[in-house]
């Protein structure tokens, strides 16, 4: 975080040279007289379309992710479609793949729970039948293993008989295990829509994880396993069916672990008895990166150029008609939050100082470490 | 009476009030010129193009349909514009005229006793090399860092102007200034302490 502050950072004077490059002295009427002196009727229409197109081409290394999501624009370079909705759009496709999957899994997890050897395996084995008439149900991604779990079944139980009350309460039960994953899954944090990092925006929409992929990951079922499911219950590594086959049902909990869940680690009698505890009351108080609440020193030039950009349309508002810009200063306390701003030059003494002063307020910054961080803004008139 | 506002007099100037573009003109062409300025780094080139911004958004004005900012509008005329020129004369002229019109600004301001931050030789300097600097850097993120570092626009605004998502423009910014940054470093100008981290 540090670094990608050094990398940036021009320092303080390059940073106020950069920001208060004056206008230069002009006889600004006799230039409006002269544009005007050219505006004759016969120009309407005449521009050429080009000079309304977006102007510059991607950078080389650009992050694709980033351009790829630029949107068309009309005559009048007005995006059709703003950065949010696509980003809201990503994370409901990605919740609702998760849901699906983490469904899909638990029918399987839990047909595999009814395999358990205490019972006899006659009694206790649903017949493949059922099991491939849940898997139908569940479809998709759940098909590749609910057909490696009808292959073991047929080799571990040939003399099963049916069983139809496992065959009424597995969907009752996946149902029901599905509810608890939905209800514990946590809402997704406000992401910043906008770094300095390419990485972070591009992150908004990861490709949600296959069965097929997860299912070569080394299970860890105590660690691992769905909410709200005992691990004990899940069948045993040494099962007669072959090991590679045996891993896959624990390899299931894994995938639903992961997308149901946005830490892994809690434990499942914890979670369970205290859903959404180890969480913040206040979201804005998160951290907003998912290291494990490690607070950066101070926030990143980033993250507070696009927390002032975000309130400085609503500041220049406030001094629309003033000649000279506004300068704040912008204390943000360590929750992220504006604990003061400090305006000076045109608007101070005046009604505007208190509405920008209220404007600017507004900006947030992810949380830190140091007590307070201040930076100086200058609000130009629009 | 109330100010009123870019959207209300590209509407009067629709309907033929020229003096509602007039007042439009008076409100954009300082910003529109610096704009200029900082990319074509020539005054008269400037000049032109600050003119042929507004003309140029005279002829197009039946074609803003409102749904973004007027000035974002015309700023992107402007970038148009002024890229054109460059690539006009990019065979022919590449280095920096010995007077930048921009570090002109900067003095007559300091001169006026402003609240610039270059008051004194060092920083005068420091200004020429961060014009050195931006100068160095691709059209792309030059134009980005100008929109966002010295005119102020926030990132979503410059995305209009650009046609490019705030995650972009972000980027760019950060590239530019990390650019930027090496470049500083490299003629002597080491980043000094952080703002004000109490």
């Amino acid at each position: 975080m540090n670094d990608r502050r050094s990398s940036s950072d021009l320092g303080s004077s390059a940073e106020a040279t950069l920001a208060a490059f004056p206008f230069p002295e002009r006889d600004w009427e006799r230039d409006a007289r002269a544009i005007e002196a050219r505006l004759g009727s016969g120009l309407r229409g005449s521009t050429d379309a080009a000079l309304l197109a977006a102007p510059l081409p991607s950078e080389a290394d650009e992050p694709s992710a980033l351009s790829a999501t630029a949107t068309p624009l009309t005559n009048s370079g007005v995006r059709t479609q703003s950065l949010a909705e696509l980003a809201r759009r990503s994370v409901e496709k990605k919740q609702a793949t998760e849901r699906q999957m983490a469904r899909e899994s638990l029918a399987l997890a839990a047909l595999a729970a009814q395999q358990r050897p205490k019972s006899p395996p006659s009694e206790a084995l649903p017949t493949p039948a059922n099991v491939n008439g849940v898997a139908a149900a569940s479809g998709g991604v759940a098909n590749q293993v609910a057909a490696n779990s009808t292959v073991r079944n047929n080799a571990a139980a040939a003399p099963a008989k049916p069983f139809p009350k496992v065959a009424l309460a597995l969907p009752a039960l996946a149902l029901a295990a599905a509810a608890l994953l939905w209800f514990r899954h946590p809402t997704p944090d406000p992401a910043p829509l906008v770094s300095n990092e390419p990485t972070t925006a591009t992150a908004v929409a990861p490709s949600a994880p296959t069965a097929n992929a997860v299912a070569h990951n080394e299970p860890t079922p105590t660690e691992n396993a769905p909410h709200g499911i005992d691990p004990n219950t899940l069948p045993d590594q040494d099962t007669p069916a072959s090991n590679a086959e045996a891993s896959k049902a624990p390899a299931v909990a894994t995938a639903v672990a992961k997308a149901g869940t946005s830490k892994p680690q809690t434990k499942p009698n914890q979670a369970a008895a205290n859903p959404g505890s180890d969480l913040p009351p206040d979201p804005a108080l998160r951290p907003a990166d998912s290291r494990g609440g490690e607070l950066p020193a101070k926030p990143t030039t980033g993250a507070v150029q696009a927390a002032l950009g975000s309130v400085m349309s609503g500041a220049r508002h406030c001094v629309a008609g003033d000649e000279a810009p506004s300068r704040a200063v912008v204390v943000f306390g360590s929750d992220g939050r504006v604990q003061q701003v400090t305006v000076s030059g045109a608007a101070a003494g005046k009604s505007s100082a208190s509405c920008i002063e209220a404007q600017l307020s507004r900006a947030r910054v992810q949380p830190f470490a140091a007590s307070s961080f201040s930076v100086n803004a200058t609000v130009r008139p629009e | 009476m109330s100010k009123r506002t870019d959207r209300e007099l590209v509407d009067a100037a629709r309907e033929g009030d020229s003096e509602a573009f007039g007042t439009l003109v008076r409100r954009h062409q300082q910003r529109i010129y610096r704009l200029a300025l900082h990319l074509l780094r020539d005054a008269a080139e400037a000049e032109d193009a600050t003119q042929e911004t507004f003309v140029r958004a005279y002829g197009a004005l039946d074609r803003f349909d409102g749904r973004s900012e007027a000035f974002t509008w015309i700023y992107r005329i402007a970038v148009n514009l002024s890229l054109n020129v460059i690539r006009a004369r990019k065979p022919n002229r590449k280095a920096v005229p010995a007077d930048d019109p921009r570090l002109e600004g900067v003095l007559v301001e300091t001169r006026a006793g402003s609240a610039s931050p270059l008051g004194d030789s060092e920083n005068r300097e420091l200004g020429r090399v961060l014009c050195e600097g931006m100068d160095a850097l691709s059209d792309t993120l030059r134009t980005t860092l100008i929109l966002v570092g010295v005119d102020g626009l926030s990132h979503a605004q410059a995305g209009e102007v650009l046609g490019c998502p705030e995650g972009t423009v972000a980027w760019r910014v950060h590239e530019a200034r990390k650019k930027l940054k090496v470049f500083l470093v490299e003629r002597g100008f080491a980043p000094q302490g952080e703002e004000g981290a109490a």
